[in-house]
């Protein structure tokens, strides 16, 4: 009985002390972001009421910073980490699901204001003549004076506005109506910068998301469909006849415009399969072969950016949706790899400093 | 002097089943010891038995103040609870790294299933009527048990109480009041009636309310960074529940037993803590109904026949205030429907050998109010033939289970299921003279993907197939008497190695819509130990004494350049354990008990920032059964959480500080 009770409790301590520690530190890694760039911001969105969206911060030759907003600040981003702009020095971003506006000093890190939107779950932030524009989900657009960082507040008349952009006077958000499903919305409101009221709605096709200026007139929009019979698809609208001059047929699931190429990427979620495409607008020509070498790399894409001073494409691969590290791959303009570093969760949107 | 009887009739019966041990079939023979006929429930061997079993008694229950079966579970070594805080907060079990819907729960021997999630909610299930609470890995020990008993990697089962009468007392009433904190009280009404020396009906009815606002902190950041204090909002519930019995001996060899139970539920639910805004406009409403009927006739002493049959009816009403669609709201109902049915046949051709064949068919039905609603509805066969022999000092085991379920939506065939569990365990007698035994289990079982995997995700996957679990054990049990310190020492130690593979995995693309696959693979292996001494003091003393222990390295294997591959899988703690003490003289009763978990991750990925630290908490319960004139009193005293430790089991879902009840019952 006293043998049996020894042996138990040595089969205890011998199986206990067998969880290892994992490897030891090694000497950090430096990232090479090109000359003229100072450093790079990687929005990380974070998992569904997960509260971990956060910031990656890489200053140009030196180590990655992940959690670097709550390094700098002493508390989290929030949760649900939808946008993230430069304008200024000052870095926007929106945090949808905890219904605030993060306006952080760039060069320090630190939050200036943290703009509650109670109830309105904002989504995208665009920009025109000192004054940020936020779109929200609840109809609201949220002005804020970039430099007192004081807000006033419009309504649209659509449902869910989802995208939206700057363009001579105007500005255009897309309502998407995602939480109707399956009954979205199509419509795009025109709001007049200097009345800051709503005064015209065009439509352009179903659950339309979100857009970017291409040139003086015209828009790009992606309209997302309906995932079943309705494809996702990619239109270019000229705002000055308010029709759709061009629907590309390219299934983006995130793009960046540079030089006036249209860099897409694509994630099919039931085959898992990515791809890519470029689009040149001026030429109105569709190139699929892959921008990027090592594409079987890359599991989950969620986000692209290119450096507009030198051609560098970056490609923010989720990895997966269950709430692991995303990883950053850095390409030049040839598609060759440069380096690739570990992210926060979902890492999504960039910003560059210059 | 009627609760000392009782209280007497009780300790013999504990006492008497424990020499019992030595020399007995597992559940066949009802045995009767001269003039006392022991009518009470007979506890499952936790020494020998060829699968790892843990029992908590009615007695160790109702002196530690467990309520519900969650509380009870948390106890058991090789358990991981998934509590999402509070009384309202819904509750799920994973035993040994595998998940919450490989385990069956039943009551009574007869499985409760929600088809919808495919997982049951323990805080549900009170157990103010319990005789015991058992879990069995692998499966339970009772050739008689229905063929479903056999379809689960493990089962946690509660026995309802019979009711026992005294000679010249037909009816027992029971009228209870309890009160606690964050606004807690519970009025209980219990009625118990001997119609004639064959029928006995009892009947109980509980209400509960409490408003659930309790205070925790928000931590904005790490150890150091901003915090501040809250208070639980929306998260008042009120849950009515209401249980009939009836038990009729029809002869000596023939009886029934038919159980109803009505529950109602109102609650709101305070959801994740996010941080800088608050959501209070989600709640739920909850109606349940079930009625079962177990019918036995032990035919002769070779022969047993057992009836079983049951009806479920759940209805679930979910409400979102403040939704940003163009209704405004969220207004979703699901309705549930299962019937049951199950004939077992249990034959002994010769003294050791034991023949076992059971055949059950269920249907689960699922309807609901939403877009994508397709009715799905299966209709489950289950087949089992089992057999043990004796010989000597060995007992082989082993059983067949044959599922086939055709599974149907829109009112047309859309998928069957053929599969097929085998079991086979060994019980080993390592000594003559000692009560030491060895043993050894391997099973291989499935669970089917539940009606939420299938259908409720918008991108439906045809090919999706069961999960498959491969489970092996071998164990040490040893019990014995030691006279001259009056002690009864109870150990058990088990060694483990589980596998999961075709794991289903929900991947989100958004909020609507995900995508299920069966990709993924769990390799398990841990350790449950477990120790326990009953003391015997003079004067009426006594102490109860246990301590469980749990290791479980349970990693991803899914894909070996990932980045959580070896890592070990989401809440699952390396190191967890329990202990209690229950202090007992003739004036009162003291019951120490605490819980301890290890880190656990948040995801697959083992990150710092996905870490969620140790914790452990302490309850402490003092009572006192006292009679005066003719009426029986019990009493007690209860603070859990005693120092305040603040923690979450599921990341977001703050679980309650210290908190204290109060609880008085007078029976007649």
């Amino acid at each position: 009985m006293k043998k049996l009770v020894f042996i138990a409790i040595s089969a205890l301590f011998f199986f206990g002390s067998c969880n290892g520690e994992e490897g030891g530190e090694n000497q950090e890694p430096v990232y090479d972001l090109g000359s003229n760039t100072t450093a790079i911001y990687v929005l990380n969105e974070g998992t569904f009421s997960g509260n971990n969206a956060g910031l990656t911060f890489v200053a140009n030759n030196d180590e990655v910073i992940n959690d670097y907003f709550t390094k700098k600040n002493s508390r989290g981003l929030g949760d649900v980490a939808n946008d993230m702009k430069l304008y200024g020095n000052k870095l926007y971003i929106v945090m949808n699901n905890s219904n605030t506006i993060e306006v952080v000093n760039a060069s320090t890190g630190e939050s200036l204001k943290q703009i509650p939107v109670p109830n309105a779950m904002p989504r995208q932030v665009a920009f025109d003549e000192g004054y940020a524009y936020v779109s929200c989900y609840n109809g609201d657009i949220v002005r804020i004076d970039t430099a007192s960082l004081s807000t006033s507040i419009t309504k649209v008349s659509g449902d869910n506005p989802e995208g939206i952009a700057a363009l001579n006077g105007n500005l255009y958000v897309t309502n998407s109506g995602g939480l109707n499903y399956p009954n979205y919305d199509s419509t795009m409101s025109v709001i007049d910068v200097a009345s800051f009221t709503e005064v015209d709605k065009i439509t352009i096709g179903l659950n339309p998301g979100r857009i970017i200026p291409i040139d003086n007139n015209r828009i790009l929009v992606a309209v997302t469909g309906n995932y079943i019979d309705e494809p996702s698809s990619l239109k270019i609208l000229n705002t000055d006849t308010k029709a759709v001059e061009k629907t590309i047929a390219i299934q983006a699931s995130g793009f960046a415009l540079y030089n006036n190429v249209l860099y897409c990427y694509s994630y099919d979620y039931s085959t898992m399969e990515t791809s890519f495409a470029k689009y040149d607008i001026k030429n109105d020509k569709i190139d699929d072969t892959p921008f990027v070498n090592d594409v079987s790399k890359i599991k989950n894409p969620y986000g692209i950016a290119i450096n507009e001073v030198n051609g560098d494409i970056y490609i923010m691969d989720a990895v997966d949706m269950l709430g692991t590290n995303g990883t950053l791959y850095c390409f030049n303009s040839n598609g060759t790899l440069k380096f690739e570093l570990n992210t926060g969760i979902l890492p999504s949107k960039m910003v560059f400093l210059r | 002097m009627a609760i000392q009887k009782q209280v007497f009739i009780y300790l013999f019966i504990s006492f008497v089943s424990v020499f019992l041990l030595r020399a007995q079939n597992d559940t066949l023979e009802v045995k009767e010891l001269g003039n006392i006929e022991i009518k009470g429930t007979k506890q499952p061997s936790v020494v020998r038995s060829s699968v790892p079993t843990q029992v908590l008694s009615a007695e160790k229950i109702e002196h530690s103040g467990i309520d519900y079966l969650s509380d009870a579970v948390k106890r058991f070594s090789g358990v991981t609870i998934r509590d999402y805080g509070g009384i309202g907060g819904i509750k799920t079990v994973s035993v040994r790294g595998l998940g919450s819907q490989f385990s069956g729960v039943a009551i009574d021997g007869i499985a409760i299933l929600d088809c919808q999630s495919g997982q049951v909610d323990l805080g549900r299930y009170s157990l103010d009527n319990a005789a015991y609470v058992s879990l069995s890995n692998g499966q339970a020990s009772d050739l008689l048990m229905p063929a479903r008993a056999y379809a689960s990697a493990n089962v946690i089962n509660i026995e309802s109480k019979e009711p026992v009468f005294e000679q010249e007392k037909p009816i027992n009433t029971k009228v209870g009041i309890e009160l606690g904190s964050f606004g807690f009280w519970k009025p209980s009404i219990s009625f118990e009636s001997r119609f004639s020396e064959k029928v006995s009906l009892s009947l109980n009815a509980s209400h509960v309310q409490i408003k659930g606002n309790y205070p925790f902190t928000i931590h904005y950041g790490e150890k150091n960074d901003s915090t501040s204090s809250e208070k639980r909002k929306n998260a008042d519930v009120e849950i009515t529940t209401v249980d009939m019995g009836l038990f009729y001996k029809i002869t000596n060899r023939q009886s029934l037993k038919i159980k109803t139970n009505i529950y109602l539920s109102e609650r709101g639910l305070p959801g994740s803590v996010i941080y800088y805004t608050s959501k209070t406009s989600e709640r739920l409403q909850d109606r349940t109904f079930f009625a079962q009927a177990h019918y036995t006739n032990n035919v002769s002493e070779k022969l047993h026949f057992h009836l079983r049959a049951k009806y479920n009816h759940t209805y679930t009403y979910y409400l979102d205030t403040l939704v940003l669609n163009s209704a405004g709201r969220t207004d979703n109902e699901y309705f549930q429907h299962e019937y049951y049915v199950s004939g077992t046949f249990g034959y002994q051709p010769l003294k050791n050998l034991m023949l076992g064949y059971s055949s059950d068919f269920f249907l689960d039905k699922l309807s609901s109010n939403l877009n994508n609603n397709t009715n799905p509805y299966r209709n489950n066969f289950m087949n089992a033939l089992s057999v043990r022999y004796e010989y000597k000092h060995l007992i082989v085991s082993g059983s067949l289970l044959s599922t086939f379920i055709q599974e149907y939506t829109h009112h047309e065939k859309y998928k069957t299921y053929n599969q097929w569990t085998p079991f086979v365990s060994l019980l080993y007698k390592v000594l003559d003279d000692e009560n030491l035994y060895a043993r050894y289990f391997y099973k291989k079982s499935y669970r089917a993907p539940s009606f939420n995997e299938l259908y409720l995700f918008s991108v439906t996957n045809p090919h999706l197939t069961s999960e498959k679990a491969n489970q092996h054990n071998v164990g040490l049990s040893f019990i014995k008497e030691l006279p001259h310190i009056k002690t009864l020492l109870t150990t058990v130690i088990d060694g483990y190695y589980n596998r999961v593979e075709d794991k289903i995995v929900a991947v989100p693309k958004n909020l609507f819509f995900w995508t299920v696959y069966n990709i993924g693979e769990v390799e398990t292996w841990g350790i449950d130990a477990m120790l326990g001494t009953d003391i015997a003091f003079s004067g009426n003393n006594s102490l109860d004494i246990s301590i469980n222990y749990s290791l479980q390295h349970s990693v991803d294997r899914t894909e070996k350049d990932s980045k959580s591959y070896g890592h070990q899988i989401p809440y699952v703690p390396r190191h967890s354990g329990g202990c209690s003490a229950m202090f007992k003289n003739k004036w009162f009763y003291l019951t120490y008990s605490a819980q301890a978990s290890g880190k656990r991750y948040r995801y697959k990925q083992n990150t710092e920032s996905g870490e969620l630290p140790a914790y452990m908490e302490h309850n402490l319960l003092l009572g006192k059964d006292f009679s005066y004139k003719k009426l029986g009193f019990k009493t007690s005293f209860q603070v859990q959480n005693i120092f305040d430790k603040q923690y979450e089991i599921v990341k977001n879902y703050p679980m309650q500080g210290r908190n204290f009840k109060i609880a008085l019952e007078i029976n007649y």
